[in-house]
């Protein structure tokens, strides 16, 4: 039979992204697999020369609402270092706190989307369901769901109160008793593991070869992780952490190292809240950045996030470069598609868990309960909350 | 590797092609060579110094010149490997053959910044749209861009 070429993207069910793919295809057998960029390009770098440094703050935060603060992370500890300041403990402890907990919604996200891939659409409601525990936290520490514009040059912006700890430690209790239970139900539940088992596979070479980072790499047993290799934000000297790998090259090895670091991240949370040293969250950041040149680099949830700055004197950069985690994956979801059949399309590129943008959770309803235009959340939630009671039930 | 050995191995295998070697941070090193030489010294990241992993490539215009930027990341090292190109007439010899992950990267260089690589597969746009006009190069710094202020009838 003769191949065919089926187009898939930019825009399409089975993607949450805009990527435009063109997979040839012999019966159910994808034989080879071509990729396009490039439509939610924006063209950040370029606005970012034409921005103070203080603007590109919220710019760079902007660049996606899933991995925001590791961005935020990622520009400001760089520019941190063409200034020559370091934000004390405490800020350094709030920062990396942040990250990690950014880390866990978003692998509580990627679990979720990754049921709803394999069909298995119970998970996928189990863990988003969850993953308001640690929204709620991101919410009461920062005050915002998304953009928690935590960081800034020389510290953090908001510190911890002691009824914040006792709560993020009651959140955590909850999440490691959730997790522990999708980590059995993840790596042993037959069907699941069926579904996931020998799909995708990248082996350890290959994995090498494209560059890959984060859980891709790290499960096909190659031992990456910005944390280890370039410690920041507290990690090395002041807060331990272990790297997780597993070699299966699978998708099953992704979900099983996603699982584990979402244990791991607990572990580094809890040691942050219980072990906070005292004294002040910023120093004074000066707002002209003397010339230079630094490469800026952190471990986003889907790898290693890499920021190039350039410094020319003034307040504003002469050069921003930004490279996520996301692109440096897709050589090596290519070399996956080869070969997979084209039911599995889906879940092999949610595998690498490409970025998409979160949505903002202001409602506006126009006139369909009385005379109010406008709800808040609490009203919301209570809505529907009665909605669901109404029906008879019980959650 | 440390950046000790690292800074013996590069001086003692490239030689006069380094124009500049520092390192202004723990765990980073700027190298600077020739566009012409950044085949040879990427062979030499990737042989000699066992670095595998390259983080990404970054195009650069400095009003005289354009500067490209490999780079590398391994345990406790993120090397940067700098490759000076002449403004007026911009190429190189594509890296690919040595770190097959160069792809993405350095079609995304040609793509904003027009350094043209020989030699390597696939040129086509990456990040542009289609229908975006031949020959001009978003992320030069002579290309301004004034977006018409939008009117409300």
């Amino acid at each position: 039979m003769s191949t065919f070429i089926l187009p898939i993207g930019p825009q399409h069910p089975a993607l949450k992204e805009p990527a435009s793919f063109r997979v040839k295809v012999d019966g159910e057998v994808v034989v080879d697999a071509d990729l396009r960029l490039g439509y939610n390009h924006r063209g950040i770098e370029k606005g970012a020369e034409a921005r103070t440094y203080v603007q590109n703050m919220y710019l760079m935060e902007r660049i996606c609402g899933i991995c925001s603060n590791a961005h935020l992370t990622a520009f400001v500890q760089g520019v941190e270092r063409l200034l020559g300041i370091e934000p004390p403990p405490r800020g350094l402890f709030i920062r990396c706190l942040m990250g990690e907990l950014e880390r866990v919604h978003s692998h509580l996200l990627w679990l979720g989307v990754a049921g709803h891939e394999l069909g298995f659409d119970t998970f996928f409601q189990y863990t988003w369901r969850d993953r308001e525990v640690v929204m709620d936290l991101l919410e009461m520490i920062s005050g915002n769901r998304v953009h928690y514009a935590m960081e800034t040059f020389g510290g953090v912006r908001r510190d911890l109160s002691k009824d914040q700890i006792s709560k993020i430690l009651e959140g955590l209790a909850i999440l490691k008793t959730r997790t522990e239970y999708y980590a059995n139900l993840g790596t042993a539940e037959p069907t699941m593991v069926a579904r996931i088992a020998g799909v995708g596979k990248l082996p350890k070479d290959v994995a090498i070869a494209t560059s890959a980072v984060g859980p891709t790499a790290r499960g096909s047993g190659v031992a990456i992780d910005v944390r280890l290799d370039d410690p920041y934000a507290g990690f090395g000297e002041l807060i331990p952490f272990n790297i997780v790998v597993d070699e299966g090259c699978d998708v099953l090895a992704r979900v099983v190292v996603r699982v584990k670091e979402l244990l791991e991240s607990y572990r580094i949370c809890e040691f942050i809240v219980r072990n906070l040293p005292e004294g002040d969250i910023r120093v004074k950041a000066p707002r002209k950045v003397p010339a230079g040149e630094v490469v800026s680099r952190v471990e986003a949830q889907r790898g290693e996030d890499i920021h190039y700055i350039r410094s020319n004197g003034t307040d504003k950069p002469e050069r921003v470069k930004v490279r996520a985690p996301t692109l440096a994956n897709w050589p090596s979801a290519l070399y996956m598609l080869k070969g997979c059949y084209v039911a599995d399309i889906p879940i092999i590129v949610a595998a690498n868990d490409p970025c998409m943008s979160c949505t903002d959770r202001m409602v506006v309803l126009s006139d369909t309960n009385g005379s109010e235009t406008t709800w808040d959340w609490k009203t919301l939630r209570q809505y529907g909350i009665d909605f669901y009671r109404k029906k008879g039930i019980r959650f | 590797m440390n950046a000790e050995e690292a800074k013996a191995t590069l001086e003692s295998d490239l030689g006069q092609k380094i124009r500049e070697l520092v390192t202004p941070a723990p765990r980073r090193m700027f190298v600077t060579v020739e566009g012409a030489d950044l085949v040879e010294a990427c062979r030499v990241i990737h042989d000699r110094l066992k670095i595998t992993h390259l983080s990404t490539i970054t195009g650069l215009d400095t009003g005289e010149r354009f500067e490209v930027l490999y780079h590398f990341a391994t345990h406790n090292l993120a090397l940067t490997l700098r490759a000076l190109v002449s403004r007026d007439n911009p190429i190189l010899h594509t890296a690919v053959d040595v770190f097959p992950s160069a792809v993405l990267y350095e079609r995304e260089v040609h793509d904003i910044l027009g350094v043209y690589y020989e030699g390597h597969p696939d040129l086509r746009p990456l990040v542009l749209p289609d229908g975006w006009p031949e020959g001009v190069y978003p992320l030069r710094k002579d290309w301004t861009y004034d977006r018409q202020q939008g009117v409300i009838a």
